[in-house]
């Protein structure tokens, strides 16, 4: 529990986990690895070891190495807060208390999205288009809309065939009406527009972008996320937890600091 | 006409800013009072007008882009300086002036201007996590220039506030994490993206904590201290700059 417990160990993971965070930096800059982020983003990598024989030998020892790293720091967290600041009672520990389990209860949430839930990126849907999700419900596009003048500049970069670049508009002129059922029985509809997701059965889709299909009668597309994050809540509320614990300590050093006698 | 006026005030601007830190960091360090305090204010006032004549031209706050994130940073620094050196610790006040003075140089790389980047209407978090990034940018800027004073024989008491400042600046990028995380979770419906900017900003977070957990016996060693103590606000200021430069705005 004493070695568990030190501020040795938390240095060697924290040091070991910057240079391994940075080795992952690089690994999205490289088109063999970056795929494997992609996939650690969509959901279920853990729990399909399908997908282990597809991953690259060395992202695969990054994606373990990571794990096996922030489970060991999560751990000497979880033995520091119980062991030093419980025993030792003062108003700071108590404070450095709520902090350190807050940020444990932060990167559990952010360890658990490689289990629970998912998050597919950028479907492109066309109006009467529906795709099936991998909890079974599917999403349909009833409609998406945009202003004539977005409307334009889409079109101007369909025919020059920019369509798979990023759009570099619109993100404010227009909407999308889509709608979500299950085995034939629909859960509802609603209207996404850019940062107005609509969510519906834990479900969250959000617009990010729109295509454009030049001809007599040109039809703008949708481009959604969907995501479904169960943790999304107390993963915020953790996050602001911990920053409450920080404010809280921050003022309290402050003041300690200027009550205490001049140090230089 | 009015872009030209604005194109001279943000030159200007940069100028006094460039050559004002540049004025106070010699004073400081060679314990010449006058010059320090006077650079000191050039370069403060030059900070203000950046970031003046940025909301002025564009309608929005200053907080994206090489310019204004120099600008901001420097305007941050340079009011924890004049504080610095109106409370007589002219060692610490001389490296903040320094270390501005030593960030100003990258704006000769990239084009004096404001970002060709417009606000969502009524959405606050975009905004709100750069204002935050740029917050702890400065505080991490100005932990390291009280490690390198105490480095320098300060005392401990610059290193006590360098801690300060590394717990302030560390918890100025979480916040500023937690509100990117709200600007993702509604831009692309999640918290948290497997991509390079969310793996950096997580290698800088835990660059931040190892200042903060060091052993007490391994804290009084002044090298490691300084290592770890500068070492965050080098890295976050390298990173931010080099990726804004990189997007060419």
């Amino acid at each position: 529990m004493k070695a568990l417990s030190s501020l040795r160990l938390a240095l060697a993971a924290m040091t070991a986990l910057v240079l391994w965070t940075a080795w992952g930096v690089r690994m999205a800059f490289s088109p063999s690895l970056a795929p494997l982020l992609r996939v650690l983003g969509d959901g279920h990598f853990l729990t399909q070891p399908s997908q282990w024989a597809q991953a690259p030998a060395l992202g695969l020892v990054w994606v373990l190495g990571l794990l096996a790293l922030g489970g060991l720091l999560a751990i000497n967290l979880l033995c520091c807060s119980l062991t030093k600041l419980v025993r030792n009672w003062s108003w700071r520990n108590a404070l450095l208390l709520g902090l350190h389990l807050a940020v444990l209860l932060v990167m559990l949430a952010h360890g658990t999205t490689l289990v629970v839930g998912y998050q597919r990126q950028h479907l492109r849907l066309l109006p009467g288009q529906s795709l099936v999700l991998p909890d079974g419900s599917a999403l349909s596009l009833a409609q998406a809309h945009l202003e004539p003048q977005a409307l334009a500049a889409c079109l101007r970069q369909a025919s020059q065939k920019q369509t798979r670049r990023r759009p570099r508009f619109p993100r404010g002129p227009g909407w999308a009406s889509v709608s979500l059922s299950r085995e034939g029985a629909e859960l509802g509809q609603g209207r996404v527009a850019f940062i107005q997701p609509w969510e519906a059965d834990g479900l969250r889709i959000n617009l990010v972008g729109y295509f454009c299909q030049p001809g007599p009668e040109p039809v703008v597309g949708a481009i959604l996320n969907v995501s479904r994050r169960p943790l999304a809540k107390p993963f915020f509320a953790a996050y602001a937890a911990a920053m409450a614990c920080w404010l809280a300590l921050l003022i309290l050093d402050l003041r300690r600091k200027r009550n205490g006698p001049a140090q230089d | 006409m009015a872009s030209e006026v604005v194109g001279t005030l943000l030159h200007v601007a940069y100028a006094c800013a460039l050559a004002g830190y540049g004025l106070a960091a010699l004073g400081g360090a060679r314990g010449w009072r006058g010059l320090a305090a006077g650079g000191g204010g050039l370069g403060l006032a030059g900070c203000l007008l950046g970031v003046i004549a940025v909301a002025w031209s564009t309608g929005r706050p200053a907080f994206y882009g090489p310019y204004e994130t120099v600008m901001m940073v420097g305007l941050w620094l340079g009011l924890l300086a004049m504080w610095d050196a109106l409370s007589r610790r002219l060692a610490v006040a001389a490296w903040s002036w320094g270390l501005g003075a030593v960030l100003m140089p990258w704006l000769l790389f990239t084009p004096i201007k404001a970002a060709p980047i417009n606000l969502i209407p009524g959405y606050l978090w975009m905004p709100l996590f750069f204002e935050l990034r740029l917050a702890a940018q400065a505080l991490l800027l100005y932990a390291a220039a009280c490690h390198l004073a105490a480095w320098r024989g300060a005392g401990n008491g610059a290193a006590a506030r360098g801690r300060l400042a590394l717990l302030g600046g560390w918890g100025a990028f979480m916040a500023g994490e937690l509100v990117g995380a709200l600007w993702s979770y509604d831009w692309l419906g999640d918290f948290w993206q497997w991509n390079a900017g969310f793996l950096s900003s997580t290698s800088l977070l835990l660059l931040m904590g190892l200042g903060l957990h060091l052993p007490p016996s391994w804290a009084a060693r002044p090298w490691l201290r300084l290592v770890v103590g500068a070492a965050p606000g080098v890295a976050l200021n390298l990173v931010t700059l080099s990726h804004q430069m990189g997007m060419g705005s």
